[in-house]
């Protein structure tokens, strides 16, 4: 043990690196520290002052958050004089705002007055939204802090509701400063600022203008970070409380980096997600698709039954009649034209499970090889929360802040540690704004190249002038969530391919111009599609959140995805359509659930996921092995009459609504 | 061959000192006299305003009070007819009342201050000016400096008094290729004036100063940041940091060596939190100024994350003198741990309020009685307020005590960066510590919860005191809050915030506990515990109180006594002040 990195805590030896601050050393030893604004990833402020600790030979308490471990040091969390000074913390951020929920004080006779002017401020009869989960309700208790020497501060500022997702509680509003730390440090919009001074400062946007009026991207992270009820969604505001709620934890649905979310269901409905805080690739953060996106899951225009077109007119059916419907063509064909002519076009926003039974389906069933997409792999070589410490990054017509918002808060805190950033292709690139050159093409790349450099490209940007390059790791993010996941499924994809040597094709959402020459035309989808009108069957499949299953990221991450809701009506997931076609087809598969799908079939053969259990990633997801080995094609380009997946239209129509609903300035064009 | 000085500070120009000057260049104009007129910073007596010098073949003449029709029997008769208008002198060789006033100071930091015209470079290097520098350049290594002044026991003038030579040498020892001086002048406590005087009278003292020191730590970029609300100082700063320029004393190879120094100004917005070195810092880069937490010091991670040393004003200008007289003269001055001398600002109740250098040691009573002149209108002397709104109150009893970093400390109060405030038995405590804590609550940055609600709240419990609604609790309460703030705020503006409530609590707690149980204020200040009446053996019925009564609460016949209506009465206190036999009182 090295002598000069031991300090004592409360008695216990415990052993620090060089650089730990108090508080992270006491974490790790099961030492609880209270904090309010302490928010892991940034750096601390030490505003609120909870965290106060006793260091012997230091002339007063000490802030834990901020302060450094160092040789010898003998700390003391819970002296007398340390819980006093909390109380008084808890004490004063108590009278300093609407915070009705703590225990009663000690005049009885103001209660009614005090909740009613409560109420009339809240507009509602329900008290604070945080109740429950509030950290300074729980300091509160925690500390007995019952008595009420001082009189209560009125609030100074309205409460904030015109924005239609985030509302702002002012009267609750502890100013610990954390959302401005998760706008400023963490995801780097920079929206959020500290306004004003001493007892009338106050956090604000643009010189305190409202929230649509100002630079927010709704990326959330403030209000995952708001440790009171000040900064909350208002769609959930009166809909759910805390003990209503079940949280599932999932996988996010919308890019190749797959972050890890946690849904609140109620009643069968997400009512709101969250980012995983200790789980990687994205710590805790989120982007706005995947914190308000979800909406389209609910929607009414769910595609619910089969259909089945008669007469020229699709019609709903029963599972039964449109599977041996189906079965029966495939039949028809396969005898006319052999099996080469049935293709199916997967989508790869399905998951693992539901690609495997795809391909399983199409080889065994029916000896046909046609199964593809037009999706290029990505490659993430390093951690996310790596990128942040690269020191030269080049950024190649990937629009980050747009496609993948998570990976650019890893770009912009590398920017703001003193990393160099390239822009290649900079027009329309928003990481522009951050970056230190700005290059129309490659050509001029060579020279910034220093050691260690790490490129990230658009999957559609060809860089293969600067492939191979020793100093120079070359990355790129996938469009969809699984497309690796598809690729090591044994899907590839298909950049040239000839229409009319297909008579049969099963589409999952894949948009097709001309199908004349196809005789039978299957479409599975979420939604109501342009294809749909000229299919011979359509089939609802659920979306991810209504079944189980593993998605495989850009980095090359095992991920679960869980069932949280229910899908409606008759919607079914994709792996079970293709067991029930199969069923059809007179084959009859041993399993039954994604879980044996994913452990008696897949992990047992493709070895890079062996022993890959589902008990493995119960939690966090695993890399898979030997990725270096792994070489997927990385540019493909969609054939001529190819349109991208129905849904992923649909996503991105959602997320534009959404934004154009809280963002004026789009519509005024600024 | 005489001259004659204006001072023409912003004490001196606040008090006419522009007229008399354009009156004193018209008439030697006109008058062909040929005699060098100059115009300098503040030579200290601001009591005395406009000040005018004369020197001639005895030596100096200093008039005061000076005003532009005064002007012309000034030249007439001791200019011309070397006979000096007497009854306007304050200091010459024969007018000994007003002596004390410059004798008993040591003036190092103010050397030049009200002597030399701060817009000349040339007569600063006639006073030994940039001397020191080149002695520090062609002599010393940095390590030699940093050695003078930790022998010389100079601490850091600015409140804090960490030994500057210690200060010096973390800089110097920390890695790093770029590195920063600052130059603290964003003087902000209420009443302070010694950094502007110093800034507007003697500029390039405190450049000379900031060189020495980026030699020394190895900097060669520097900022002064000066509040935006000292105009003169920043003209001055600008005017001397170009005449420096252009002697080659700045920029590149800084009198022909191979150091560079570029010095640049950098002005406050108006934030007191932004005289905090790490929400200066943050401020001079572009930031928000709010003070984060330290460690890291600056000396190892300051402006732009580069080592940075910071002083302020006087601390600066007092390095220039020391190297030039050496550390062992600077520390014969003073008590055993504070060394030199500390530049005041007397202000308040006293008989001369001015800017006034005195060697430490010095003990408060003489200060006040013989430098200061004692209390105005011979009231009674009730104590004197160090350190502005982060200091505190010692009481008259203490006078004694002896004007020194540590034995100051103790009394609860602080040495701080030069005010003192002196106050006499019209003074009410309550309200002095209120109008502090008033300021510093309005100054506070919001950030620590401590600072932002701990102060406010504080507020209004010294608002309802001297309101007369104090509750028995409330001292108590008082001293929970603050002994709190002080433990546990984030930076020293919160941890020095209920100082002046504590010290005045400590000492003068009687007067605390006269408002909240007698609902009395002893010293007759605060309006809601006091009744205005009319002695009728002193009332000669003159009826000025009753035309001077905006509300019209005072009755009475000419040449009868009055009678105020106290049902009426606002307690605007005209009544009081228009009284010219005493008749009215404070009750």
């Amino acid at each position: 043990m090295d002598k000069d990195n031991v300090m004592k805590i409360n008695g216990k030896t415990c052993e620090f690196e060089p650089g730990e601050t108090i508080l992270q050393v006491a974490t790790r030893n099961n030492i609880h520290i209270p904090t309010l604004c302490y928010l892991k990833g940034a750096h601390p402020t030490g505003a609120c002052r909870m965290c106060v600790v006793e260091v012997k030979g230091a002339p007063g308490p000490i802030a834990a958050c901020s302060s450094p471990a160092a040789k010898n040091m003998e700390v003391l969390t819970d002296t007398p004089r340390i819980i006093d000074a909390r109380k008084m913390v808890v004490e004063l951020l108590l009278i300093s705002g609407n915070h009705n929920c703590a225990v009663r004080g000690k005049y009885p006779q103001d209660w009614t007055d005090f909740q009613q002017e409560v109420e009339t401020y809240d507009r509602a009869d329900d008290i604070c939204v945080a109740y429950g989960t509030c950290k300074l309700q729980a300091l509160a208790y925690k500390y007995m802090v019952s008595e009420r020497r001082l009189d209560r501060i009125p609030t100074r500022y309205p409460l904030e509701y015109d924005d239609p997702l985030v509302g702002r509680d002012f009267s609750r509003c502890i100013l610990c400063g954390r959302c401005v730390q998760a706008c400023v440090d963490v995801q780097v919009n920079n929206a959020l600022s500290h306004g004003y001074r001493g007892n009338i400062a106050k956090i604000v946007v643009r010189g305190d203008m409202t929230l649509p009026d100002s630079d927010c991207v709704y990326c959330g992270e403030c209000i995952q970070a708001c440790p009171v009820g000040s900064l909350f969604e208002k769609r959930n505001r009166f809909s759910s409380r805390m003990w209503d709620i079940t949280q599932v934890r999932t996988t996010c649905y919308y890019c190749g980096i797959g972050c890890q979310i946690n849904l609140f269901i109620k009643e069968n409905e997400i009512v709101k997600v969250e980012g995983v805080e200790e789980a990687k690739p994205n710590s805790g953060r989120l982007c706005f698709k995947g914190r308000f996106g979800f909406d389209f899951i609910h929607s009414g225009k769910r595609l619910t039954k089969p259909l089945i077109k008669k007469k020229g007119k699709l019609s709903e059916a029963s599972w039964d009649e449109a599977l041996t419907l189906i079965a029966a063509k495939i039949n028809e064909i396969k005898d006319k034209y052999g099996p080469e002519a049935l293709g199916c076009m997967v989508s790869t926003k399905n998951t693992n499970e539901d690609l495997f039974q795809a391909k399983k389906f199409f080889n065994n069933v029916l000896s046909s090889e046609q199964v593809f997409h037009f999706e290029p792999a990505g490659y993430i070589g390093i951690e996310y929360e790596d990128i942040k410490n690269a020191s030269t990054i080049v950024i190649a017509g990937a629009d980050l802040n747009r496609d993948n918002p998570v990976a650019a808060s890893y770009v912009k805190q590398a920017v703001l540690k003193g990393a160099r950033l390239i822009v290649v292709d900079p027009d329309q690139n928003e990481l522009s704004k951050f970056a230190h050159v700005r290059l129309k093409s490659l050509s001029g790349l060579e020279k910034e190249i220093r050691d260690g450099t790490i490129l990230i490209h658009d999957p559609d940007f060809d860089v293969s002038s600067v492939n191979g390059k020793d100093n120079l790791k070359i990355y790129s993010i996938t469009r969809e969530n699984n497309t690796n996941g598809a690729y090591l499924m044994g899907i590839t994809p298909k950049s040239d391919i000839d229409l009319k040597a297909y008579k049969f094709i099963y589409s999952m959402g894949q948009n097709i111009k001309d199908v004349k020459s196809v005789d039978f035309l299957v479409v599975q989808d979420v939604f109501p599609g342009k294809l749909q009108e000229k299919a011979d069957v359509v089939l609802p499949a659920a979306v991810w959140v209504e079944y189980d299953g593993t998605y495989i990221s850009s980095d090359y991450r095992v991920n679960r995805v869980r069932k949280a809701v229910d899908p409606p009506v008759e919607a079914k997931p994709t792996w079970l359509i293709f067991k029930e076609l199969a069923g059809k087809m007179g084959q009859d598969w041993e399993s039954a659930r994604e879980k044996e799908i994913w452990e008696q079939e897949i992990i047992k053969n493709i070895s890079h996921l062996e022993g890959i259990n589902y008990n493995i990633l119960a939690e966090n997801g695993v890399k898979i092995k030997e990725i270096e080995k792994i070489s997927f094609e990385k540019t493909v380009s969609t054939p001529k009459g190819f349109e991208r997946p129905n849904l992923h239209k649909i996503l991105a129509e959602q997320c534009r609504d959404l934004q154009d609903i809280v963002q004026k300035r789009f519509k005024e064009g600024k | 061959m005489k001259e004659v000085r204006v001072g023409l500070g912003t004490c001196g120009i606040s008090a006419g000192g522009e007229a008399v000057y354009r009156e004193l260049k018209r008439e030697l104009k006109k008058k062909k006299l040929g005699i060098e007129l100059k115009e300098t910073g503040c030579m200290g007596m601001c009591y005395e305003e406009v000040l005018v010098e004369v020197l001639d073949s005895e030596g100096s003449h200093l008039y005061a009070k000076v005003t532009p029709d005064r002007v012309g029997k000034i030249v007439d008769e001791h200019i011309i007819g070397n006979k000096p208008v007497q009854e306007w002198i304050v200091r010459n060789k024969t007018a000994v009342d007003e002596d004390v006033f410059f004798d008993r100071q040591k003036r190092i930091v103010l050397r030049n201050c009200g002597i030399i015209n701060p817009a000349s470079i040339d007569e600063y290097i006639a006073h030994d000016g940039y001397r020191a520098i080149q002695k520090v350049l062609s002599d010393y290594s940095p390590e030699d400096v940093i050695d003078m002044f930790i022998k010389s026991g100079l601490r850091g003038r600015g409140g804090g008094g960490f030994p500057s030579g210690l200060k010096w040498k973390f800089a110097r020892q920390a890695k790093g290729d770029k590195k920063y001086i600052i130059c603290n002048a964003d003087e902000g406590d209420p009443g302070a004036f010694m950094d502007r005087s110093v800034l507007e009278g003697d500029p390039h003292s405190v450049l000379e100063g900031m060189m020495i020191a980026a030699y020394t730590i190895g900097a060669d970029e520097a900022y002064i940041y000066v509040r935006a609300e000292y105009p003169l100082a920043i003209k001055r700063l600008i005017t001397a940091i170009k005449q420096c320029e252009e002697k080659g004393y700045l920029g590149k190879n800084i009198f022909a060596s191979d150091k560079n120094l570029k010095i640049k100004i950098k002005e406050g917005a108006g934030a007191f939190v932004c005289g905090e070195e790490t929400a200066l810092i943050a401020s001079i880069e572009g930031k928000r100024g709010v003070p984060r937490i330290r460690p890291p010091f600056p000396a190892q991670k300051g402006l732009w994350e580069n080592p940075t040393n910071i002083n302020n004003v006087e601390t600066f200008a007092n390095v220039p003198w020391i190297v030039l007289n050496g550390p062992e003269a600077f520390a014969a001055m003073g008590t055993e741990k504070s060394k030199g001398t500390k530049v005041f600002a007397l202000a308040g109740k006293i008989a001369r309020s001015g800017l006034v250098e005195v060697p430490m040691g010095m003990s408060i009573n003489e200060i006040v009685f013989q430098v200061g002149g004692g209390i105005k209108e011979n009231r009674q002397f009730k104590a004197v307020q160090m350190g502005g709104p982060s200091g505190g109150c010692i009481p008259a009893d203490m006078g004694q005590l002896q004007i020194d970093y540590d034995e100051i400390t103790q009394t609860g109060a602080i040495m701080g960066s030069g005010g003192l405030i002196v106050l006499d038995e019209t003074t009410c405590m309550v309200d002095l510590a209120k109008f502090f804590l008033n300021f510093t609550q309005n100054e506070s940055c919001g950030k620590c919860t401590f600072c932002r609600i701990g102060t406010k709240r504080m507020l209004e419990i010294l608002e309802r005191i001297t309101a007369g609604e104090g509750k028995e609790t409330d001292i108590e309460l008082l001293e929970d809050l603050a002994h709190k703030i002080k433990n546990s705020s984030l930076c020293g503006l919160g941890q020095t915030a209920p100082n002046p409530v504590l010290t005045t609590i400590k000492y003068f707690r009687e007067e605390y506990e006269a408002h909240i149980k007698e609902k009395r204020c002893p010293a007759h200040n605060c309006a809601a515990l006091l009744t205005y009446h009319v002695d009728p053996g002193k009332c000669t019925g003159c009826t000025l109180c009753a035309k001077k009564c905006p509300v019209d609460a005072i009755s009475g016949k000419l040449k009868e006594p009055h009678t105020i209506n106290m049902e009426v009465c606002i307690k605007c206190g005209h009544c009081f002040d228009a009284c010219r036999f005493d008749a009215v009182e404070k009750i």
